[in-house]
């Protein structure tokens, strides 16, 4: 069974972004265009370039069954942490900064193994507290509210 | 950035923008004022406005808090002033022209204009001049610099496109048959920079950026592009009065609050700030500076805007738009 | 004012603690420290990284006072020299770096940093007031800001890249490194680093008393001359304490630098000592040949109480570092949220906006994927810091130069300079590549 190595998918990809980008500055004035198409043209190069040694790398890897591209159960954990903090970042615009932020450090906390719930409150109160002492007190930065703080 | 946005943070503490304990009005304003600037901490709007907010802060008896949203050419916080709630408590500094080019040049798609502003109290207005390098040889007067430069290509320095001193710079070209050039820079430090290294030729900026270094020899300033000479430079001529009537230009800033704001709260604020603005204090410091506060409310004020937007309308086939 | 000057210089050194144990540069000025000096930790020397860059900040940062207190005014003049041409030739000088900083594939590295000249590009263009790539959003009129860019790039990533190794959700044996190792570097270590120490001093006094260019450039040429001039460049990157000193001393030397033409001209020297200008302004100071003159007394003030700062700063951070470094010891199920959350109240205290806060989050996601393909994330900030100024410096020479671009730049001495440092970062690996292949066969 051919793998692809991620080479080829990255190339491609950038290959597939340079182009849209390209006919975006293709519709601008020519003066401001010119180092964008510029820079977007040689990305176009080495896109190629980035999917031919990806190509190069698969039939490599066919020859020496050498096992790559990432797994999914390799990236779950991160996906997960990342979902998280898109979610922590819409939950900042409903429900306010300091409710938000406890909220999606208490899930932190516990999904990455923190069993203790002394800890968790300990680290609850330290970083709101830092962070109200410094931006809110000292600096007079407005942190976004929302419904509960 | 976040050593500015500290330093900034620290400088208002260090310069002690004191809170006003609250006199116990009975309604508005109750809470403190958020006061969005355009342009980034230190510039200056940002400074002017440090400057005169202590006074208006008595005034009201609450206090204003300056929120810096640079960007854009001052669009980044004229979106977020136009789409805060009218309630009173978001203000905004309005700086011309580049509120006036930035919704009519075509290619922002910005369906906006003065109406969308309830329009406060006009603070600074900051004239054009037009200034060479202190060992320039070419040309020494006004007078010569025109002659030169209907001859020859001249790089000018502006503080950006669209903005006052590019636009008395078309002016310039437009009525006079200048060559003029623009070499645009991302503002005043730069701008400064390139003249006085002799980088560029001529410098296109305002009194308030260079009075003090004409006064101490880093640059010579040729003519200031207003109707009356400039106290701050009163060694200088104005365009006017040798011959050349057609260019004036400046740069001036007030206060606005988003459209639908109450009129009785407008007319609070308006008599809060321009108490504020003949404060003696601020008065005295703004002199130092060299920027003239230039009080206007209501008709004044609005009249003052709409001739300037005629005369960047005029300028649309100049601009490219 | 004094008050501000230290803030300024600690704020610089601050930024660099957290990229040396979290791998969260605080300034752009301490990206590059975030290469080396979090490789270190990593190793287990943190406590070492922690103190050579405290004494190399303290060097730098004394070294640029002295220069501001002795040579302002010719370092002044020689401020007014650079314009246009010669900022589009330190940024080209600064982006040669990035070839080198591609561990593995050299195009892969050269892509990144194309694509962070691209994310440069983005707002409202300087010279036509065009907006470019901006899709009608006004945020993105003013460019993609670059310290939530970095935050997403640096930090989130290395959370997310941390967090793979956690399989289920009951590992919370520490992956923390151990702390071992001595807060000074050893003798040795010294004799090697004095060299780029005083390099990257004169570099960053240098480039600080720029207006165009700050301490976020200085760090990134001090770092790439210390690298040409290794006798080891292949360790950098990996957890060199020459990189570390390098960008250390530079972006500390900046701040000296800095201050020398807004004293001397009023002009700012950098972003952050144009708030500076507005605080002598609102204490009706006016800078200039009077202000050395006139106000001596208030001038020296500041320049001492910047050493001052300086020292203590030194000082703090030695007392402290043995307590701080103990940050990289903290389990990562802990010490995760707290980066989480700090990055967002970072990125959004910027500009007090949210949007900062979703291109920080972009940035994390990007980030991680090229960490996971090879791609060195550090190009695309390195492009991104300088990038505008390559493209503002070239297109404003191009109206400077009046048709004549060629003659224009190699009529500037400066420019020449520059274009044969240049010319000699270019050559100079394939020559000591040469010279290697040369002794090889001599044998």
């Amino acid at each position: 069974m051919k793998t692809l190595h991620s080479d080829v998918l990255i190339g491609l990809a950038m290959l597939i972004f340079s182009i849209i980008f390209l006919t975006l500055s293709a519709q601008m004035p020519s003066d401001p265009a010119l180092f964008p198409k510029l820079i977007l043209t040689i990305l176009i190069i080495f896109s190629f370039l980035i999917t031919w040694s990806g190509v190069s790398k698969t039939w490599a890897a066919e020859k020496k069954e050498v096992k790559q591209t990432p797994v999914f159960k390799h990236i779950r954990v991160p996906l997960v942490t990342f979902i998280a903090l898109c979610l922590y970042i819409a939950l900042i615009n409903i429900l306010g900064f300091f409710a938000a932020s406890s909220i999606v450090a208490i899930f932190f906390m516990i999904y990455f193994g923190v069993r203790s719930y002394v800890q968790v409150i300990l680290v609850l109160l330290i970083m709101n507290t830092f962070i109200y002492l410094l931006f809110v007190w000292q600096l007079r930065i407005a942190l976004p509210t929302g419904l509960l703080l | 950035m976040k050593t500015i946005k500290a330093i900034s943070i620290f400088s208002c503490l260090a310069f002690n923008i004191t809170f006003a304990v609250s006199s116990g009005a009975d309604s508005y304003p109750e809470r403190p004022i958020s006061t969005i600037i355009s342009f980034g901490a230190g510039g200056n709007t940002d400074v002017g406005a440090r400057i005169l907010f202590p006074a208006v802060d008595r005034e009201l008896g609450v206090p204003l808090n300056i929120i810096n949203r640079p960007g854009g050419g001052g669009w980044v916080g004229w979106a977020q002033l136009l789409n805060s709630s009218n309630d009173g408590y978001t203000l905004g500094y309005i700086n011309t022209p580049n509120l006036i080019t930035g919704y009519l040049d075509p290619q922002y798609h910005r369906d906006i204009d003065l109406n969308d502003f309830e329009l406060i109290a006009n603070h600074v207005t900051d004239y054009g001049v037009i200034s060479i390098n202190k060992d320039e040889t070419r040309f020494n007067t006004i007078d010569e610099l025109i002659t030169y430069a209907q001859s020859n290509i001249l790089t000018a320095s502006t503080t950006g496109a669209n903005g006052d001193d590019h636009i008395a710079m078309l002016k310039m070209n437009h009525h006079y048959n200048t060559q003029f050039v623009p070499v645009h820079t991302t503002g005043t430090a730069e701008q400064r920079a390139a003249i006085q290294g002799g980088h560029v030729d001529v410098n296109f900026s305002n009194v308030g950026d260079t009075n003090i270094a004409h006064r101490n020899g880093d640059l010579k300033i040729l003519a200031v592009m207003a109707p009356e000479r400039s106290g701050f430079i009163p060694d200088v001529p104005t365009l006017e009065e040798l011959g050349y009537s057609d260019v004036i230009s400046w740069s001036a800033r007030g206060i606005a609050a988003p459209k639908g704001t109450d009129p009785a709260l407008l007319e609070q604020l308006q008599e809060a700030f321009v108490d504020g603005m003949q404060d003696p204090e601020h008065l005295a410091k703004m002199e130092e500076l060299g920027l003239l506060v230039d009080i206007r409310t209501g008709d004044s004020y609005r009249e003052m805007l709409e001739e300037e937007e005629q005369g960047v309308r005029a300028l649309e086939n100049l601009l490219g738009w | 004012m004094v008050l501000l000057s230290a803030i300024y210089a600690s704020a610089v050194y601050g930024g660099s603690i957290t990229a040396i144990l979290i791998h969260t540069p605080g300034t752009p000025a301490s990206a590059a420290t975030a290469l080396d000096g979090y490789q270190m930790t990593l190793r287990g020397e943190g406590l070492k990284a922690l103190g050579t860059s405290t004494l190399c900040s303290v060097i730098g940062g004394v070294v640029s006072v002295v220069a501001l207190l002795l040579l302002a005014p010719p370092l002044a003049q020689i401020s007014l020299r650079f314009s246009a041409p010669e900022y589009f030739l330190i940024a080209i000088f600064g982006l040669t770096i990035i070839g080198s900083l591609s561990s593995g594939a050299m195009i892969k590295g050269l892509s990144a940093g194309l694509l962070g000249l691209l994310i440069s590009l983005v707002g409202v263009d300087v010279m036509t007031a065009y907006p470019r790539f901006t899709f009608g959003v006004a945020e993105l009129e003013n460019g993609i800001s670059l310290i939530p860019a970095m935050i997403g790039l640096f930090s989130i990533s290395q959370v997310m890249i941390q967090a793979e190794k956690l399989h289920g959700a009951n590992n919370l044996a520490s992956q923390a490194p151990k702390l071992t190792g001595n807060l000074f570097p050893s003798r040795e270590e010294w004799r090697k680093l004095r060299r780029t120490i005083s390099r990257s001093s004169i570099i960053g006094v240098l480039v600080g008393a720029l207006p165009g260019a700050g301490g976020d450039v200085a760090s990134w040429v001090a770092y790439n001359e210390a690298k040409r001039n290794a006798k080891n460049p292949d360790r950098f990157g990996k957890g060199d304490i020459e990189g570390l000193a390098a960008a250390e001393t530079a972006n500390n030397a900046v701040t000296g630098g800095a201050m020398i033409p807004l004293l001397t001209l009023g002009i700012p020297g950098s972003a952050a000592t144009a708030v500076m200008l507005g605080g002598l302004y609102i204490h009706g100071l006016q800078p200039g040949h009077e202000l050395f003159t006139a106000n001596a007394h208030i001038v020296y003030a500041i320049i001492v109480g910047l050493l001052l700062a300086n020292i203590l700063m030194g000082i703090v951070g030695l007392a402290l570092a043995r307590y701080v470094v103990k940050v990289a010891s903290v389990p990562f199920a802990i010490l995760a949220p707290i980066i989480v959350v700090l990055s967002v109240v970072g990125s959004y205290t910027i500009n007090n906006s949210m949007f900062d806060v979703y291109i920080m989050a972009a940035f994390g996601l990007l980030g991680y994927m090229m960490r996971k393909t090879d791609f060195p994330t550090a190009a695309i900030v390195l492009a991104m810091i300088l990038g505008a100024m390559a493209e503002i410096g070239f297109r404003q020479s191009l109206v400077m130069s009046k048709g004549n671009m060629l003659g224009y730049y190699f009529d500037r001495p400066f420019s020449l300079l520059i274009m044969g440092l240049i010319l000699l970062a270019l050559v100079s690996p394939l020559f000591v590549r040469w010279k290697r292949q040369k002794s090889q066969h001599a044998l």
